[in-house]
């Protein structure tokens, strides 16, 4: 009962804090100054649909219209993007080649990053380790935009194995075929690699405390090997804190990249929302902004309760 | 009691002796100094080599964006027409060359611009001196070809791969004197001895002053009967070789072919050489590196300094005092860490920087301090939390200590340690957001006398098939700059934690 009502308590602050946020930008998006049209007609056309759109309306007025249309299903309209194209059409559009290059990633990522964690926190303070920490560190700290250049300068231009740019989609024949997946390839590594050292880092240090804890020396001494009472023991415990985040993690497939897309010309919901912002197309950038705002408040919330399902022992909200 | 008092006290001083004087004391004197805080601080920082590394690498790249364009004569806002693209030169960068392959056609272009350097006078030619057959005559040490070989392709034809040095290939050009500059050039020559005023070619609007011989409508060269290009000097009457063609009202100004080169030391006092190359604009790209780090540095500064103050000041505020306070104040910044960065800089750059109000620095300053105080004044919100509960705090209480002096004389230097650090890693943060802001064009920091990392790593990107330096170069600088800094953070972190002291040993 105490999870229905803290789960309630938590929606409703989530939705608030939201929806003031939502207003803000909403606020903030319309203070950008358009450009003019230099030519009299087309200023004209442009004033005219303004008017029309109830863009000179009070602030107010119009953050209630999107809202309340939002609610209903209607996510508005593009102009500049896409012309007189519904957005959730553009938005459904564009999800998908984001989604996929966030699955391809996270197949990647999630064994990976386990898997170097343990050996890490099993061989602590072996030469292993040292190069491990160091990769980590070295994967974790370069941002992923740089990490994006330096691949495709490697594998793009000195090796030339692949193209500097994704396939069309009537070059490779779809999202989901292996001639796709072959032109994504530096993209997902750039994606991939500093995720993969987060998590490595995260699984490492929770796993290293936990092999430290009296319980093992408890695993050892009644004759279980070094490998057992890892295996049965701390990595049980050693999980609690990471798996929310990789839950959590899961909607994050949802959320696209600035950079990766950007650079590697993939059109998904990233590159949507920088065209948006900077053609002023206020429907399509409003819209990715809620669903990113949604995405986030979700996010903690689930990665908030995952934590109780998954530990008993934490009562969430409980004093 | 005084003296005095004592004496009045008539004790007799003979009856009395040391009560310890014959015992041995055990106790040993304090040999070691105590260390201050700081001192201790260092000293385990220094333990952490890698962060010592950082420390070092970072002071180094400081040093060199400040002291590095002193050594090389160009400037921020310099810019040549004609050095765009050039190739790294010098050091151990490169030797500002690069490989071309062509044919007959090509090689014979490349291989003119050598020849016709040779040709001071305008006479070579005609006494039949300089033949594209010899290879003296077309490599010197002005001539865009360094060296060549050739080879056979599959269809039969030769193929030519030349090494073209970048600083020379673009030959000769025209420029437009008036008399005195005209004056002032030959006095030059005559002066240094250095050749730059070469024989004029009879149409001054054709497309490239390299093309002196005699060609078709397509360039291709036409051959005389020994394979040798033929000359098309500009002469007068007699058939003497002219150095200008005159133009303007009544032959004021004067039509000059010189050498690139050689003009380009006539005008800047030194010769070209661009130790990373230079851009597609001509700006020298390792000032431009320079002046970007500079800059990033200089922004991420700034916002460390602002957003500790203002951090510190409203986490102390709300961590002492709790309460409704600390209510509002938490959700006010619910709402200001929700409202996408992104969108805040862009409307900025587009209020104050675009219509001229504040410098590009200035607005993505304003930005990053409105969302930055937030991470550093929780976390010194809940330092606070923690500390204020202690039995110090509480004895200072008891004494009358105002809530001021309990905040900032004992809680606050306590917390420092933690808050320094969150800061430190905040400048990371800070540079990766403006080259990232910069790079998607959102916002702009490049102007004539400021770069930043972000643009040059977009113009970079765009020039990557030609010119991959000019992508390669800031993106290792930037990716140095982070990983040093995290670096350096990281052994401050543990260097001004107190509970991790004597930990190591």
């Amino acid at each position: 009962m105490y999870l229905a009502k803290y789960i309630a308590k938590r929606l409703f602050w989530g939705i608030v804090t939201t929806l003031i946020v939502l207003f803000i930008t909403f606020w903030l998006i319309r203070l950008l100054k358009i450009e003019v049209p230099l030519d009299k007609v087309a200023a004209q056309i442009q004033e005219q649909r303004r008017e029309a759109l109830g863009y000179n309306k009070p602030i107010l007025v119009q953050f209630w219209r999107w809202i309340s249309h939002l609610v209903r299903g209607d996510w508005g309209t593009s102009y500049f993007i896409e012309k007189l194209v519904p957005v959730s059409d553009i938005i459904k559009r564009r999800l998908v080649p984001t989604v996929t290059i966030n699955i391809y990633s996270e197949v990647l990522i999630i064994p990976l990053g386990i898997l170097l964690g343990i050996f890490a926190a099993t061989k602590k303070n072996k030469w292993q380790d040292h190069v491990i920490n160091t990769g980590v560190m070295m994967f974790m700290t370069v941002p992923s935009f740089v990490m994006c250049f330096l691949w495709m300068y490697i594998l793009c231009y000195r090796l030339g194995w692949f193209p500097m740019q994704i396939y069309s989609l009537s070059e490779s024949g779809g999202w989901f075929t292996g001639k796709m997946l072959y032109s994504m390839v530096p993209g997902i590594l750039a994606l991939t690699l500093g995720n993969i050292a987060s998590l490595a880092r995260q699984v490492r240090a929770e796993l290293t405390d936990q092999i430290e804890a009296d319980y093992m020396l408890l695993a050892r001494a009644k004759g279980l090997t070094y490998r057992q009472a890892i295996y049965k023991h701390s990595l049980k415990n050693a999980f609690i804190p990471i798996f929310p985040g990789i839950i959590a993690g899961f909607l994050g497939l949802f959320a696209g990249s600035f950079f990766v897309e950007n650079i590697f010309g993939i059109p998904g919901i990233g590159k949507l929302t920088l065209q948006a912002l900077n053609t002023y197309d206020y429907d399509v950038f409003m819209s990715c902004e809620a669903f990113y705002g949604i995405i986030g408040m979700l996010a903690t919330i689930i990665y908030d309760i995952s934590f109780g399902i998954i530990d008993p022992r934490i009562k969430m909200g409980a004093r | 009691m005084t003296p005095n008092e004592l004496k009045a006290l008539d004790i007799n001083t003979a009856r009395l002796s040391f009560r310890e004087n014959e015992v041995s004391r055990f106790d040993l004197e304090l040999t070691t100094k105590p260390k201050s805080f700081a001192a201790e601080s260092f000293i385990r920082f220094c333990k952490n080599k890698s962060s010592v590394v950082g420390a070092i690498i970072i002071i180094a790249l400081i040093f060199a964006s400040i002291v590095g364009p002193l050594f090389v004569p160009y400037e921020l806002s310099y810019n040549d027409n004609d050095y765009i693209n050039m190739k790294p030169k010098g050091f151990i960068f490169g030797d500002g060359t690069y490989t071309l392959d062509g044919d007959a056609k090509t090689f014979l272009y490349w291989s003119a611009i050598g020849l016709a350097i040779k040709d001071t006078n305008g006479d070579a030619f005609k006494n039949g001196e300089l033949s594209v057959s010899n290879d003296d005559d077309i490599i010197n040490e002005l001539s865009p070809i360094r060296s060549y070989v050739t080879y056979s392709a599959p269809d039969g034809s030769t193929r030519y791969k030349m090494k073209i040095d970048s600083y020379f290939r673009m030959g000769f050009k025209i420029v437009t004197l008036s008399q005195a500059d005209y004056d002032a050039l030959l006095a030059y020559q005559v002066e240094t001895g250095e050749q730059v005023v070469y024989p004029m070619l009879p149409k001054p609007n054709q497309r490239s002053m390299n093309i002196w011989f005699a060609a078709d409508s397509k360039n291709m060269p036409k051959l005389d009967k020994n394979g040798n290009l033929t000359e098309e000097y500009l002469r007068d009457g007699d058939g003497n070789v002219m150095f200008f063609y005159p133009s303007g009202n009544n032959g004021s100004q004067k039509l000059v072919r010189v050498l690139t080169y050689k003009y380009y030391v006539y005008k800047n006092g030194h010769v070209p050489v661009n130790i990373l190359g230079t851009n597609n604009i001509g700006q020298d790209v390792f000032v431009r590196i320079c002046g970007g780090v500079r800059t990033s540095l200089l922004l991420a500064l700034a916002v460390f300094v602002v957003t500790f103050v203002l951090g510190a000041f409203i986490g102390a505020i709300e961590g002492f005092f709790g309460g409704w306070l600390d209510m509002l104040i938490e959700r006010i910044k619910d709402v200001i860490s929700g409202i996408p960065f992104v969108v805040l800089a862009t409307l900025f750059q587009l209020t104050f920087v675009v219509t001229g109000k504040v410098s590009g620095v200035g607005s993505l300053l304003f930005a990053f301090v409105l969302t930055g105080w937030i991470s550093n004044s929780s976390l010194l919100r809940t330092q606070f939390y923690r500390f204020k509960k202690q039995e110090y705090v509480l004895a200072a209480q008891t004494l009358g200590a105002s809530d001021m002096r309990q905040i900032f004389k004992h809680i606050f230097p306590n917390s420092l340690g933690t808050v320094v650090t969150m800061c430190a890693l905040d400048i990371p943060y800070t540079i990766v957001s403006e080259a990232s802001l910069s790079y998607l064009g959102l916002v702009s920091l490049e102007t004539t006398n400021t770069s930043s990392l972000g643009n040059m790593l977009s113009n970079g990107q765009g020039n990557l098939l030609s010119n991959p330096h000019l992508l390669l170069v800031p993106a290792i600088v930037l990716a140095l700059l982070m990983i040093c800094f995290n670096l350096f953070g990281n052994g401050l972190r543990d260097a001004l934690n107190p509970t991790l002291r004597g930990s190591e040993d």
